[in-house]
């Protein structure tokens, strides 16, 4: 099973290559299929703990070895990179896109793939450090606004700054426990107490950048707008989810002791995220600017779950990070559809597209009550459970269970907010007119709505998937 | 008086190195070919002779002047290795050009098994004083630039050895093995006193603050093949100056916290002049010389974590990391002038940054080897080389003083403001200019070592770890 | 039977997402009809066997959610008026809709509503039972959005969902706050937590139900949501939705701390009272219907209020029988009258409609309790409750409840007499078909379900013959004030009782425009404020302050090494001076 985890990781870098040599949208697609494949199949012949494990001595003397293992924690995330990955192939192929947009986004892929399944600290680094600059391309080279220089600057230094910091953290780690083996530190019990703190506060930096923490998030707005539809899939779906990822398994994982001691702190901070991003998105003008707000207000309850501890708020994490990574990419896609018909993002300047287009609506409302927290939907356990977390630690807690239960009321409010502007009344003059949602469009969506639906009528198998993981 | 037994072989590169200056002299139109020959044979006989076992020779007692182990050979092979490459992008140059690169490169190797103080600055100064002449184009800038570079060497030189001096005089001997154990008694000022003026004179050769600014001005007007040896070959002598005298002489010695203190001072102060002035940089060479004095910073910072690390162990990563880096780093640079003089032509100056623009579509190799120095010095992937050169120092820093990794961190940021950019010119846009994009087999020889760096990055860790 | 309970809350369900995908018309009617139809069968046969059933749905380790089913008689008997009263609903809207473009989906959610309604009634999980909770209020908020060219449309949808969404803040603190004392979410296995944590749940978990039930004070959803279709105004905002809140108390009574029933019947009596009044002085058809409804709700917290559920329960089957058969046939009305339901000008004579006629006063009949109609029993039920509870919270709702059966029998009377008696066209008008078969069927219904009182799984108190002359006393009263005023002057409504409070009435006391002025303005200032801490502050501040900043600090760096060789030695001098004078003032002090 080894093999399988590398061609995991191979096969869409492998994909990125060729896809770009032989300037070829379909050889992309392929790749992607065929990661996902490798995926799909991974949780055969598992058992507790890390599933299957690969172990390849590289670099020795800075600690680096080519180790990836998977476990019910991991691969979840990496299955829906393969997914994401292989929509976002098909998307831009088949809107003739450039293949080499389609080679950046499998390089992000690939990168985030290994993150995901990296075993090692230095493996981790490298792979986190991967991502930035196939996204930054793809944010700078086709992004689909005027402000996408600067928001990919700002990604970029963003996105750096945070792995730098986290790489710190790790190499504390590592100098303190005396080897680079994730699983190992982890399974150790993480590091000593006197670095603990440390160690933690360096790899939630590093990790908050990422996620993004409240206020650590400014990049994210700027980026998500800046960036074409499939960027936006991907930064939503999974460059998130390495912050999160990392924050949980990571940061969480090898400084118990810190995560525990700097949890007020961080759920402090992740509750006013979730209510500034909240109330910024209820003033919100532009469409995927929203969406982009929205994602720091849901990545607050993944951060706020986490902080919030046990396994209820560990497993609501999980959940969460992982609903958010079905529900926002279907908003982007959406939203992308909807500026690509219209030509503007401007909510003032849409409406009406239930008469105009009733399917891509209907999808919009969808996805809409669904990243709410409607319950039966993918986005409500996570939520819910956020909640219960703090409530569960009890005191001032409680004050923080409230403010995200109301958090999720204005996430409420924003999204009815805006489907009011660009589903409700007459439609505008940018609406009229604009084509319904194609056979391949809905190819794409379809299992997105698919696994939101899913996760949402049944949650157990994945939570049970997560008991089993390594943390 | 005894006569010394000299173990040739250990001197064997040298020797061939200092050979094949003198053969250039002679060799008229073939001069370049002997040397680049020449040199290669020197490098292949270091890695030879680190292939079998640590060699050292010019004995003091137990102390040796001249070291041939696995370091000394791999930074030689380096030397050579790097000064065939300048030779490479050279194009057609007069015999005393390729003879006085050789020279240098000769001081480069005898500098990377020198053992004690004299050594260490005479063969400093071998690898120096040929340049004095190299830098100086014809022409007015190139008069400045020849004069700037004396002068600033001259002060440089005096200053690090007043600081030797006064080594010595509290220690007693020139060793290195002398010093850690000599300077224990002395008189702490004098020690302090020693120990910065030498590092400062050594941190010259490296542009490390405060004696840095001489690098943009001398590597912006000299041609462009000596800018690229001034800013390989001649800045890993400077970082290997500073690595052997910390590692092998003031580590473990009463020395050891006011050479933290120095170094700290020096890391510091390049990574924060460094990066900030190469932010506002439009030129192309002043961008890489004022980086380079950001990314001597991060060649110091290792090294200034002695003074939290304690025991020999954590000197030997220390210095290990700071090896490491500078060979990586030293790549990278060479990797980027080269490609640079390849498209601007030998005898051109770096022109500005926008004049790259494009540089991708009319000549990929060429941008392709660029494009990897650039990424690979801002540090990230897929240029794993650079990744590899930012994760050594990070991982000694991050067990031993988690501030200097915070700044070092820093810097990389700031770096990333100016590289993106210089990697989105070449990357992207219509170029106007037609690149010339020469020297296709020197350039892809420097890419495919940069390549194989980064993919196999223990070819570097192996010998510089400095396991003895 | 398990089959049949999963059954009756599955069909609904999968033919409401199924159906969003039809294309055709016909389909999605037999969908529409076919599955609630199902979901009743189910019900009456699971009703025979009562099954309980459950499995883990959501292992979240110190808690599990488990989706669990019970249905119990008093379930079933819910049940059976939701799914009953959803079918009927369905035919219904097949002839209503017959023109509208947006039939198939509207078809489609009116199922998924059911199946969430169905949920609530049986989940005998509390995090299982929100699921049906909000799906409701989802469903709701597309279903009062439906007509797209009606220009309050979806304003009324967003703030149905935002102010039951906000109530369910507390909810879910609350249901989360006991799960967590409790250790389980299953209403059957609450049993003992401590009296703080149940006085705090319960408390967050009847905000809940107050913004469900558009109870005082989170009223202000319903009048608005008359925007929706008739059917859907019948069914969710008279039969089920609203009824949900006060079924759900029912359901957690056993939790609740006895003295704060009190708050619930400060509730109870502020909306029966208040809420009749603005019925009474409402100015169109629907407007007064939902307001009734608020106050008949009234009625059921009322009864849970003082601690009888049964009660609750029965005037809940009451009124769904009797409100879904008013708003059907409102919208009959408002049809054949070819109005926009302003009682200005909706007239229509009954002869011209005797089904329209006869099934409206049947069903004010009901409301207002005359004998023996249903409403008679389950509102003498919920006095006698109150009544013989004997308590501070039977008390207040006891004299509420008087004071709401006069009001009630007041705008009863006047919209039936605003309605029919009026003078209109000459002209036999007729029902379509599937409607009239709805109006049949409930009119029935509101007429006999008052038997449920002696042959049902409710147990209620015993028929008090002096609250039974109470009652009629007071239900006369309100008759004959309006039939006085009627008969003084026929040009006038009847409203003109209130006199000057009339206009604040008939708009909810502006409760409606100032709670949306004071939210949008907290919600203007609050992101106002979010805005500037976040783009300012953050990003434009602390983030592209710092590269501004940076970037002085790059070009102060490069001028400063401007100037060639002396300007180099300068520097070199200075630096190196300051290094060797560090080094050597540390290495002496230290």
């Amino acid at each position: 099973m080894g093999v399988i985890l590398a061609a995991c990781v191979a096969l869409p870098l492998l994909g990125a290559a060729l896809t770009w040599w032989l300037r070829r949208g379909d050889v992309g697609v392929a790749a992607a299929a065929l990661a996902l494949l490798a995926a799909a199949v991974l949780p055969a012949g598992r058992g507790d703990g890390w599933w299957h494990e690969l172990d390849l001595a590289w670099a020795p003397a800075i600690r680096l070895d080519f180790s990836l293992s998977v476990d019910g924690v991991s691969w979840p995330l990496v299955v829906l990179t393969a997914l994401l990955g292989l929509l976002c192939c098909v998307h831009n192929t088949r809107a003739g896109g450039p293949p080499t947009l389609t080679a950046l986004l499998l390089a992000v892929q690939g990168a985030s793939t290994a993150v995901f399944l990296a075993d090692n600290a230095v493996l981790f680094f490298v792979a986190f450090e991967a991502v930035l600059l196939p996204m930054w391309a793809v944010i700078h080279r086709y992004g689909i606004d005027e402000t996408r220089r600067a928001a990919a600057v700002k990604f970029a230094l963003f996105t750096v700054a945070g792995s730098l910091l986290m790489a710190t953290g790790l190499f504390v780690a590592v100098a303190d426990a005396g080897t680079a083996d994730l699983g190992a530190i982890i399974a150790g019990g993480g590091v000593g107490e006197g670095v603990s703190l440390l160690v933690f506060v360096l790899l939630a930096l590093g990790f908050a950048v990422k996620a993004p923490l409240w206020p650590l998030h400014s990049w994210l707005p700027a980026a998500h707008t800046a960036a074409p539809t499939v960027g936006s899939v991907l930064l939503a779906g999974v460059l998130l989810k390495l912050g999160t990822y990392g924050l949980i398994r990571v940061a969480g994982g090898l400084a118990p002791d810190g995560a525990r001691e700097a949890a007020p702190v961080l759920a402090v901070l992740a509750a006013t995220g979730i209510v500034v991003a909240s109330l910024v998105c209820l003033a919100q003008a532009e469409l995927k600017r929203l969406i982009a707000y929205s994602s720091v207000g849901h990545m607050g309850f993944v951060v706020l779950a986490f902080a919030a501890g046990g396994e209820a708020g560990i497993k609501a994490a999980l959940f969460a990070n992982l609903a958010h990574g079905l529900i926002t990419p279907l908003l982007f896609f959406l939203a992308g559809a909807v500026k690509d018909r219209t030509h503007t993002g401007l909510l003032s300047e849409l409406g009406g597209l239930r008469m105009a287009a009733p399917a891509l609506a209907g999808l919009l409302g969808f996805a809409s009550l669904a990243s709410l927290g409607l319950p039966g939907l993918a986005g409500f356990w996570g939520e819910a459970f956020t909640v219960y977390a703090a409530a569960e630690r009890g005191g001032a807690w409680f004050a923080l269970a409230v403010v995200a239960a109301f958090g999720a009321f204005l996430t409420a409010a924003y999204l009815l907010r805006m489907l009011k502007h660009v589903s409700h009344g007459p439609p505008s003059t940018a609406v009229a007119g604009i084509g319904g949602v194609s056979a391949g469009e809905a190819a794409v969506w379809s299992p997105l709505v698919a696994a939101t639906l899913a996760l949402g009528l049944a949650p157990g198998p994945l939570l049970d998937l997560f008991a089993t993981g390594v943390l | 008086m005894q006569a010394q037994s000299i173990d040739h072989l250990a001197l064997l590169p040298l020797y061939l190195a200092a050979a094949s200056a003198a053969v250039a002299l002679f060799a008229g139109r073939f001069a370049g070919a002997f040397a680049m020959v020449g040199l290669a044979a020197s490098a292949v006989a270091a890695v030879w002779v680190a292939a079998g076992p640590s060699r050292a020779t010019f004995a003091v007692g137990e102390w040796f002047s001249y070291a041939a182990d696995d370091a000394a050979m791999g930074a030689s092979a380096l030397f050579a290795g790097l000064t065939v490459l300048v030779l490479a992008v050279s194009g057609r140059r007069t015999p005393e050009y390729c003879f006085l690169l050789a020279v240098s490169a000769a001081g480069g190797i005898a500098l990377a098994g020198s053992r004690d103080l004299i050594t260490l600055i005479v063969a400093l100064e071998t690898l120096t004083v040929p340049l004095y002449v190299l830098v100086a184009k014809p022409g007015r800038d190139g008069a400045e630039a020849g004069a700037t570079f004396l002068i600033a060497s001259v002060t440089s030189s005096a200053t690090a050895l007043m600081g030797a001096a006064l080594l010595y005089a509290a220690a007693g001997s020139v060793h290195f093995e002398g010093l850690a154990g000599g300077l224990d008694g002395a008189h702490a000022g004098l020690v302090a006193a020693g120990v910065a003026l030498t590092l400062g004179g050594l941190g010259f050769k490296l542009a490390a603050v405060p004696l840095h600014a001489w690098a943009p001005l001398v590597l912006e007007r000299a041609p462009l093949p000596i800018a690229a040896y001034l800013a390989s070959a001649s800045k890993l002598g400077g970082a290997l100056a500073v690595i052997w005298l910390v590692h092998f002489g003031l580590a473990e010695s009463s020395a050891a916290s006011s050479a933290g203190i120095v170094l700290a001072v020096l890391a510091v102060g390049s990574i924060v002049v460094g990066n900030v002035a190469a932010l506002v940089q439009r030129r192309t060479v002043a961008l890489l010389a004022w980086s380079g004095i950001a990314h001597a910073g991060y060649v110091l910072a290792p090294l200034a974590a002695l003074t939290t690390a304690a025991g020999r162990g954590d000197a030997r990563a220390a210095a290990a990391a700071a090896f490491a880096y500078a060979v990586f780093f030293v790549l990278l640079e060479a990797g980027a002038f080269a490609s640079l003089t390849a498209v601007r032509g030998e005898d051109e100056d770096g022109g500005r940054v926008a004049e790259l623009t494009g540089l991708w579509r009319s000549a990929p190799a060429q941008a392709g080897v660029l494009l990897v120095a650039v990424v690979g010095l801002a540090g990230l992937p897929p240029a794993l080389a650079g990744t590899f050169a930012k994760v050594a120092v990070l991982e000694w820093l991050a067990g031993s003083a988690v501030w200097l990794a915070v700044v070092v961190a820093a810097g990389a940021v700031v770096g990333l403001g100016y590289y993106l950019p210089l990697a989105r010119t070449i990357l992207l846009g219509r170029g106007e200019t037609a690149a010339k994009g020469r020297f296709g087999w020197a350039v892809a020889l420097i890419g495919v070592v940069l390549v194989a760096v980064g993919l196999a990055p223990q070819l570097v860790l192996e010998f510089t770890a400095l396991s003895q | 039977m398990d089959l049949f309970a999963w059954a009756l809350v599955a069909l609904p369900a999968a033919a409401g997402l199924g159906g969003l995908l039809l294309r055709r018309r016909d389909h999605a009617a037999w969908l529409g009809v076919g599955a609630p139809a199902a979901a009743l069968v189910c019900a009456v046969v699971a009703g025979f066997g009562n099954p309980v059933t459950a499995f883990t749905l959501a292992d979240f380790g110190s808690v599990a959610v488990s989706a669990a089913l019970d249905l119990s008689p008093t379930a079933v008997a819910v049940a059976i008026a939701g799914a009953l009263v959803s079918t009927l609903v369905q035919l219904y809207s097949v002839a209503y809709l017959r023109d509208d473009p947006r039939y198939i989906p509207f078809a489609a959610q009116v199922n998924l509503f059911c199946a969430a309604m169905l949920l609530v009634v049986c989940a005998d999980d509390l995090v299982f039972l929100l699921i049906g909770w909000e799906v409701m209020g989802a469903c709701s908020y597309l279903l009062i959005a439906h007509y797209a060219k009606l220009p309050a449309a979806p304003g009324a949808a967003a703030k149905a969902f935002l102010v039951t969404r906000f109530g369910d803040v507390g909810f879910v603190l609350g249901v989360m706050a006991l799960g967590v004392s409790a250790g389980t979410f299953r209403i059957g296995e609450l049993g003992e937590v401590s009296s703080g944590v149940a006085t705090a749940s319960m408390l967050l978990i009847l905000f809940g139900c107050v913004g469900k039930s558009a109870q005082f004070p989170l009223q202000v959803w319903l009048p608005p949501a008359m925007a929706g279709p008739t059917p859907v105004s019948a069914l969710i905002h008279a039969a089920t939705m609203v009824a949900a809140g006060a079924y759900v108390l029912t359901r957690l009574l056993p939790v609740w701390p006895a003295d704060l029933l009190l708050v619930v019947a400060i509730v109870a009596a502020v909306s029966m009272v208040g809420a009749g009044l603005c019925a009474f002085a409402a100015t169109d058809v629907k407007g007064v219907l939902a307001w009734s409804t608020i106050s008949q709700v009234g009625f059921m917290f009322a009864a849970v209020a003082v601690a009888a559920a049964d009660t609750a329960l029965f005037h809940l089957l009451t009124h769904a029988a009797f409100k879904a058969l008013l708003f059907l046939t409102a919208g009959v009305v408002i049809a054949l009258a070819a109005t926009d339901g302003s009682l200005a000008t909706t007239r229509l004579r009954p002869r011209s409609s005797p089904l329209a006629f006869w099934s409206m006063t049947i069903g004010l009949a009901a409301m207002v309790g005359l004998p023996p109609l249903g409403g008679f029993f389950s509102k003498e039920a919920v006095l006698g409750a109150a009544y013989e509870a004997g308590t501070p919270a039977g008390v207040v709702v006891f004299w509420a409840g008087i004071v709401a059966s006069i009001v009630t029998a007041a705008y009863s009377a006047r919209l039936w007499l605003l309605l029919f008696w009026r003078g209109g066209g000459e002209e036999r008008l007729a029902v379509p078909r599937l409607e009239a078969v709805g109006l049949w069927t409930l009119a029935v219904g509101a007429a006999v379900t008052g038997a449920l009182y002696f042959a049902g799984p409710l147990h209620v108190p015993e028929l008090h013959l002096d609250l039974m002359a109470l009652l009629l006393i007071a239900t006369a009263g309100g008759l004959y004030v309006v039939a006085d005023s009627w008969w003084r002057d026929r040009a006038r409504d009847p409203n003109r009782l209130l006199g000057r409070s009339k206009g604040p009435l008939a708009r909810g006391l502006y409760g409606e425009a100032l709670t949306a002025r004071a939210t949008r303005t907290t919600a203007r200032l609050a992101s106002g404020a979010a805005m500037l801490l976040d783009e300012r502050l953050v990003d434009r501040g602390a983030v592209e302050g710092s590269a501004r900043a940076t970037l002085a600090a790059a070009r102060r760096t490069a001028l400063g090494h401007r100037g060639g060789l002396v300007r180099y030695l300068r520097l070199s001098v200075a630096g190196t001076l300051l290094v060797a004078v560090v080094a050597i003032g540390v290495n002496l002090w230290v």
